[in-house]
């Protein structure tokens, strides 16, 4: 029986708008960057970059509420997609806003134009992870968001440190995505789809019926849990973080640094709790172990980082950690497709803390790229004195410190807050990781307050040069006002929309079945 | 589903092309034109490798230093002999990938092309809009000027 193409549901282009917009996004400014005279190039592409980014933000509001499958199974719109979708695209934006005039200035000025056309395709990729609803999607996703991520970060490609950086990257970053194809093969010889629905159902049956779990299951779980934990970070796995992360320009640090681990947290919700949530006692222990694992050696490393960007790698090392205890404390007793209970809100807290993280956390690496203008480097020393000499940039380098150590009323301490609720609601393991979060926090606390210290009590060593930067000043200025309104006054609203993404899973669940 | 379907209808095709036009199974050719093609090989390679041969048995061999010289008769070399080629070969290259990639993906496509109707035609002319798009770039750029 053949079947009949045009039988088949026509895909709904609308609720890939968001994806639609950054693609257009990226082939405008091909053509913008192949056409445009030199005297207006970076700011024409800058401003259309801007624009697309808040043009795909503004057409999630198509998409929010809708819930649904298209594309065969394929794609799906749902609140998961719809939250982390935001959190890339505000992520690009502000990557943008702080990588105008370096990439412009600084490092023998780069080409512009291919810098935007990279982050765009990355960008790209990482939204087709978060509404990805098939195993293939989510490779070919990650596959473009990393490739253009390479590239990125050999972009300073006269400074070796960049080049070494990116070829560490690479060389890890291709095995991974082997290890994680790999896995995604077992999962289809298994369960006999790539499917992610099909894979749930598949395992819903297998795991209530004979209470018998393949070990090629097993099998397939570990090399997930290795590929993607590479892409996010995860400790046995990180050691491309601090030389790629230290090697790349500036901006693009912050970019890699938010925009790949998001698309790496939106495959392991998709792939470990939408499809793989009936095995889950198979995998929690694994990935607490890890999240322990991850934020003890990020924190404890941090401390002898005299380098601030390396520091601030090491400690996005410990907040994957943090992150990874979110999904540690997933707990349903419900089954999947059910209503959500208490420990629905782990995922939550995850997404809510990425959010937070991609505002802080670009806002820290902004400052390091704001002082790289006036000629200071990246050891602690060049901070020193700064609250004397700058003290606004000063200012925002300690909110976004006591942002990125979890302390009140930054939207940092929210975050961290929700985790370990969610972490001390799942039971006694979540507990441990809950009191793990709260002592490593505490050590944290020394090295980021080291440099607070060194910005307020040292000399200053000598005037920095003079210089003007507006949209990095104004970009620096939001992230600021961000991290502390977001804690103060907008933190609930966030986190309810975070919320959304259990609900938005079952009704798809129930919607598109296991095609 | 649909996969093994395109499969299965390639199987039908394939059958239909090896009836003849009136319906009735067409001669087996077997040791028949693939004979001669056997022979043909067989004989260019033989050939080939007796003539190569032939110089090495009849021809007479008397080795000296002046002969193993690069150039027997010429001045010996002041520069380099690996000359510095344009890393825009590596360019074109390229490009030559992606198109040879877009051929992979245009034949099959072509095979099952009135199965895929419209949406089939609309898919393939949009990757092709895709990368049209990035030769135009790429000439702009300047990737296609030798030098």
């Amino acid at each position: 029986m053949l079947v009949d193409l045009s039988l088949l549901p026509s895909p709904d282009w609308l609720l890939a708008l968001p994806q639609l917009v950054v693609l257009a996004l990226a082939i405008v400014l091909l053509f913008a960057d192949a056409f445009t005279p030199r005297h207006t190039h970076s700011r024409v592409l800058t401003a259309l970059s801007l624009l697309g980014y808040g043009l795909a933000a503004a057409s999630l509001w198509f998409v929010d509420g809708k819930n649904q499958a298209t594309f065969w199974w394929l794609f799906r719109a749902d609140g998961l997609s719809v939250f982390l979708s935001l959190v890339i695209l505000v992520a690009a934006a502000l990557t943008v806003a702080s990588a105008a005039s370096y990439i412009d200035r600084l490092e023998g000025r780069m080409p512009i134009g291919e810098f935007y056309v990279l982050l765009a395709f990355s960008t790209l990729g990482a939204l087709f992870v978060a509404s990805a609803g098939d195993l293939v999607m989510i490779f070919i996703g990650i596959e473009l968001s990393s490739l253009a991520t390479y590239v990125l970060t050999a972009f300073a490609k006269r400074r070796t440190s960049a080049v070494e950086g990116a070829m560490k990257y690479f060389l890890l970053g291709i095995f991974a995505s082997a290890i994680l194809v790999y896995g995604m093969a077992w999962i289809y010889g298994a369960t006999g789809t790539t499917n992610l629905d099909g894979i749930a159902a598949s395992l819903q049956t297998s795991v209530q019926g004979t209470g018998f779990l393949e070990p090629s299951l097993l099998f397939a779980l570990l090399l997930l849990v290795v590929g993607l934990g590479f892409k996010m970070a995860a400790v046995p796995f990180h050691f491309w973080t601090p030389d790629a992360y230290d090697g790349a320009a500036t901006p693009v640090t912050a970019f890699m640094s938010v925009v790949p681990k998001a698309a790496a947290f939106a495959a392991t919700i998709r792939i470990l709790v939408q499809a793989m949530g009936p095995m889950r006692e198979e995998w929690l222990n694994l990935i607490a172990a890890l999240a322990l694992l991850t934020m003890a050696f990020g924190n404890v490393v941090a401390i002898s980082q005299r380098n601030v960007k390396r520091m601030l790698a090491y400690s996005s090392i410990a907040h994957t950690g943090y992150m990874m205890v979110g999904l540690a404390a997933y707990r349903t007793e419900s089954g999947f497709g059910g209503s959500a209970g208490a420990g629905d809100q782990a995922v939550a807290s995850l997404l809510f803390y990425l959010f937070a993280y991609a505002i802080m956390n670009i806002g820290a690496f902004a400052v390091v790229a704001w002082l790289q203008h006036r000629g200071r480097g990246l050891t602690l020393d060049d901070f020193s004195g700064l609250g004397a000499t700058q003290p606004l940039a000063a200012a925002a380098m300690t909110v976004f410190m006591i942002a990125l150590m979890g302390i009140p009323p930054t939207i940092g301490f929210y975050a961290k807050y929700r985790v370990i609720l969610a972490a001390i609601e799942s039971g006694p393991v979540g507990l441990f990781l809950a009191i793990a979060i709260v002592v490593l926090s505490a050590v944290s606390a020394f090295y980021y307050l080291r440099l607070v210290a060194v910005m307020y009590f040292n000399e200053p060593i000598r005037e920095p040069r003079q210089t003007s930067t507006p949209l990095l000043n104004a970009g620096i200025g939001a992230m600021a006002v961000a991290t502390i309104a977001g804690g103060l006054v907008f933190a609930p609203q966030i986190f309810d929309l975070a919320e959304r993404w259990y609900r938005a899973l079952s009704v798809v669940a129930q919607v598109g079945g296991g095609a | 589903m649909l996969r093994y379907d395109v499969v299965e209808r390639l199987h039908r095709r394939q059958r239909r092309c090896e009836t003849g036009p009136d319906g009735g199974t067409r001669v087996q050719t077997f040791g028949g034109e693939w004979l001669v093609i056997g022979l043909m090989t067989i004989a260019a390679f033989g050939m080939g490798m007796t003539l190569l041969n032939l110089n090495l048995i009849i021809g007479p061999s008397k080795p000296s230093a002046a002969k193993a010289a690069p150039y027997e008769s010429g001045l010996p070399d002041i520069t380099p002999v690996k000359p510095r080629y344009s890393p825009r070969f590596y360019v074109v290259a390229m490009l030559f990938v992606i198109f040879d990639i877009e051929a992979i993906f245009i034949f099959p496509w072509a095979v099952i092309f009135d199965d895929l109707g419209l949406y089939g035609f609309v898919t393939m002319l949009s990757f092709l809009a895709l990368l049209f798009i990035g030769l135009v770039y790429a000439w702009k750029k300047g990737a296609l000027e030798w030098v």
